[in-house]
Parts: C-alpha cells; structure tokens; sequence
C-alpha cells in the first residue's frame, strides 16, 4: 500500500510539474516584494489567463469561432456593477446575476451556433455584441451611459487582496479547462471541432455539446469580468470593446490555439501591452 | 407622424436600401460564393470613401479620374489581400488577419487624415413627386446605379467565360481545376473583381453620408445582417434585404426614434437567424450548412 502511494507520487513528480510548482509558488510570494505597478501588469496578466482559457475551451476545443468575446466579459462586469451599485445589493448576487444573463446569452448564438456553420455563429455574437453595447451606452437611467458606472467604495480591496483573487480565478479557470480537456465532455468538443459529420454518426450529440461549449467558455468569462468590476471600480461601454476581444484571441493564437497551456504560453502578449503603454 | 410622411420616409429608404443592398451583396459574394471571410470590408468601404472626398475636394480631380483611381486601388486591395492575408482555407485564420488588417487601416487613416468626419457637402436637388413627398435627386441616381451594377454583374456571371469558370470553381474547386481551369487565378480575379464593387459603393456612401474611420464597421455589421437575412452567397437576395433592413430602419427612427434603433435592429436579425436560420431568399437545400 505504502510502496503503490509512492509510486502514484512518483509519477506526479516529473520536472516539467517541479517547475509549475516552483513558479506557481513564486507567483503566490510575488505580492510580497513588488511594487503597485507589477502587481498591475500582473493582476490583469493573471485576468486574461482565465479569459484567454474561456475562449481556448470554445475555439480551441470546440472549434466555434467567437470574435466577439467581450461580450460575455462585460456582462459580467456590468451586472455586478448594477446590482451592487444600483440595487444595493451583495456582490455575490451580482455574480450570480451576471452569470444568469451570460448562460441566457449563450443558449442564444449556441442554438444558432449549433444549427449552422460556425460563421453564423460569428455573426450572432457580433450582432448581440452590438446590441448590448447599445444599451450600455444608450439606457442611462441603469447604465450611466458612456461615462460608466461605478462599485460602491466598500468593495475596494487592496492589490494584494485582489491579486490573490485574481490568481485563484486564473488557477481555477485553468485547472477546469485542463479536467475538460480530459474528460469524456472534452473529448467531445474535440471531435465535434475535428470532424462534426462522423461525430454526430458515432452518435455524440452535437448540438447539445456546441451549447455546453458555449455555456462553460461564458460562464467563466462571466467570472473574469465580474472580476474585473471590482478591479477597475468603474466600468464604461469599453469592456464590450473589441480590443479585449482582439488581446484574448492574441494571446491564445500565439500560444497554440487547442493546447491546454496556451493562455500561460501566450500571456507575455499582454505583458507586452501593458509595458509597452508605460 | 402623419401618413404622408411616412411614405416619404420609406421611398429615401428604399433609395438608400439599394445602395445597402450593392455593398452587401459584394461581402455575400465575398464570404457566400468564394468562401474568404472577409472582416477588412468595412475598413475598404472607408478607404474608397476618403479617396472619393480626397480625390474630388483636395485635389480637385474631374470624376472620371476619380471612378479610374478608386476602381484601382480596390482592385489592387482585392489582390493584395488575397495574396497575403487571405492565402489560405481556413477560417479563424481569414477572420483573424483581416480583422488585424482593418485596424491596420483604420489606424492609418486616423493618423493620415485625422479623425475629423469630411463631408462632401454637395447642394442637394430634390425631386419632388407631390408637395410633401420629395426624394433626393443623387440617392435616386445611386439607386438606379446599383440595380445596373448588380443585374451586369449577374450578367458577367452567368455570360462570360470568366463568370462561368468562377462559378464551376465555387462549385466545386478540384473538378474546376481536373477541367483545365486555373482555381487561384480565377479566385484572385473574383476576389478582385468583388473589390471594385467595393469601391463603387464606397464612391456612392460619400455621397449620400459623411466619412470618419470608423464609418466602415457601422456599414459591416449592417451587411452581416443583410446578407444572413438574405442567406449567405445570394446576391439578388441580398439587394432585396437589403432594401427591407433600410426600410425597417427608417421606420424604426420613425416610430420609436434612434436612440434604441440599433438593439431593435439587431433583434429583429437574431430573430430572423433563428426562425429562418437559411435566409429570407433561400431555399434551404442550397444553405450553406457545413457543421
């Protein structure tokens, strides 16, 4: 028994996990001895991994192209501003919410996803990107219009406090991308990416599986952008923009658009961006 | 809010329909029929525009030379595009280069010519059917033009040896190129082709609105709906919708004004896509269904 453990132990070991877990550790150390503007950089890095897997479980895996991720993204954002904001009510709520709304919206494209090719699909978040950034923009009594909406000041956290939230939404964002990736659901999305005409004749259902595709990949984008609510404090129209859209699609392009690890591969991307702003 | 004025409201729209319906049907043709998902079309739309404005108010060019250069610098966009950043079958791929090239351009067009909005500022002539109802004397001229271009180019397809070597290689490309036709020459010529018609209706949009930047997405994601409405790859069916989404516009800034016009818009299209996923002018066995 104790000799079956070890082995099980050994074979997690590897040098490829040591290093994981030396740079994982590293990275939790990291708000100890850094200054406000690296925990920035690294705050919003540690963002776009979670959404950059969000989109890499629904274009990489799946193989529906979203060119308009943000949508998802500011929906979160936007209802936990609102309700917390607006309504007065908890936060947790407004997650909630905001996580409603984005499984609503992706049962909508996903059953216009499901039922033709993947460009309509495209052309469905774009139009309902449109949409909703009109009336983030237009309804002023609920929105604020173009000059935002912002989160009652007894939500401030500090940098480290929301460094370490944003660590353990990246590391749960990743670890469920990575458990999909393994399971017998991933193995689905695979093969309806693949070959979609003889995954449907082996008799996986494919609509159903486009659907939960759509529904996981918004559900966690919906989770980052709530994040990113009590991150910013404020929120305009912005976040439905398509420069996030364009960075999250980037960045999992450049790390290897299908691979488990292409977020964390590409994530220097933003980086980048962000050092190159000054 | 009476009746007279309504009716007035619909026959501009429907002027300005037509010219909807020409630059859609070029994206339908482009994404439909040639299978290159082009998103930089909005982004050329806005450069034929400028060099319209530049052509005709700062360098004071006649207009026959100005039809010559834009119809040009289309053709050799198309042809560009074609060989670099649409060198290839797949679709995430076209999707995310032509995007990265419309910001390009965009971008570029900011930095070169500001992004103050230009305005042609032409004398408008209406033509007046009765004492209220009028019509603009150059969006019917645009109207009428658009309905010449597309029937001749339905023509070109259908008669000519070129148009029927790109339909066959529409069809089917393998066989295209098994019965001696060269497929990548005849998709650059198409592709280049689909431009020119671009550009035409780029000359024709300065005239009617006013250039910025980013006056080209507005336009794009108006023939994303004309041409899904329509069913992707028809291009009469795409003029047809296209006159229909003016209409519905108009009428939407009419009754309940343009404040929510475009979540209504786009409403109207996420309903259409889903109780006729294959087009308003489609027949559903030739939709282009590939899972």
């Amino acid at each position: 028994m104790d000799h079956k453990n070890s082995s099980k132990w050994k074979t997690y070991l590897t040098p490829r996990n040591m290093i994981i877990g030396i740079v994982y550790i590293l990275l939790c150390l990291m708000p100890l001895g850094a200054n406000r503007r690296v925990l920035n950089i690294a705050i919003l890095s540690l963002m776009y991994i979670g959404l950059g897997a969000s989109w890499n479980m629904l274009s990489g895996m799946a193989g529906i192209f979203s060119i308009a991720h943000a949508i998802f993204f500011g929906l979160g954002a936007y209802s936990v501003s609102i309700i917390t904001s607006r309504l007065g009510l908890h936060a947790v709520v407004g997650i909630g919410v905001g996580l409603v709304l984005n499984i609503l919206a992706a049962l909508l494209v996903g059953y216009i996803g499901s039922k033709l090719s993947g460009l309509y699909f495209t052309m469905a978040v774009i139009g309902l990107s449109q949409t909703v950034y009109a009336i983030a923009l237009q309804w002023f009594h609920v929105t604020g219009g173009s000059m935002g909406i912002s989160v009652p000041k007894e939500y401030l956290m500090t940098k480290q406090q929301l460094f370490y939230v944003a660590l353990a939404l990246a590391t749960v964002c990743m670890l469920f991308c990575a458990y999909i990736r393994r399971s017998r659901i991933g193995s689905n999305f695979v093969a309806l990416k693949e070959n979609p005409n003889l995954a449907m004749a082996l008799g996986s259902n494919v609509y159903g599986y486009r659907i939960l595709a759509t529904m996981f990949s918004t559900c966690m984008a919906s989770l980052c952008g709530s994040f990113y609510a009590f991150y910013m404090m404020a929120n305009n129209p912005e976040v439905f923009s398509g420069t996030i859209s364009i960075k999250i699609i980037m960045l999992v392009i450049v790390g290897g658009i299908g691979s488990t690890w292409a977020p964390v591969a590409g994530i220097f991307m933003v980086i980048l961006d962000e050092l190159v702003r000054g | 809010m009476n009746l007279t004025s309504y009716i007035a409201v619909v026959i501009n729209a429907i002027c300005v329909g037509g010219v909807y319906g020409l630059t859609s049907s070029a994206w339908s043709f482009q994404v439909g029929s040639l299978r290159f998902a082009n998103f930089a079309y909005g982004a050329s739309l806005m450069v034929s525009m400028y060099l319209t404005y530049y052509g005709l108010r700062e360098w004071n060019l006649p207009w026959a030379v100005i039809i010559l250069m834009v119809l040009a610098v289309n053709f050799l966009l198309g042809l560009f595009m074609r060989k670099t950043v649409l060198n290839t079958n797949e679709r995430g791929t076209q999707i995310l280069c032509t995007t990265g090239f419309s910001l390009i351009m965009i971008n570029l067009v900011t930095f070169i010519c500001t992004a103050y909005p230009r305005n042609l500022s032409l004398v408008e002539k209406r033509l007046y059917l009765t004492p209220e109802i009028s019509v603009g004397a150059i969006q019917l001229t645009c109207f009428v033009l658009a309905a010449i271009i597309l029937f001749s180019f339905q023509l070109y397809l259908q008669k000519t040896w070129t148009g029927r070597a790109i339909r066959a290689v529409v069809q089917n490309r393998s066989v295209a190129t098994l019965m001696g036709i060269n497929s990548n020459v005849i998709l650059d010529v198409a592709f280049a082709i689909s431009y020119m018609m671009i550009g035409i209706s780029g000359i024709m949009m300065m005239l009617m609105f006013q250039a910025e930047p980013i006056a080209g997405e507005y336009m794009q994601t108006i023939a994303f709906i004309v041409c899904v409405s329509a069913g992707l790859g028809s291009l009469s069916g795409a003029f047809y919708t296209g006159i229909i989404v003016a209409i519905v516009s108009a009428s939407i800034n009419f009754f309940i004004g343009s404040k929510f016009h475009d979540p209504l818009l786009f409403a109207i299209f996420v309903i259409i896509l889903i109780v006729r996923p294959y087009g308003i002018f489609n027949s559903k066995k030739n939709v282009a269904r590939t899972l």
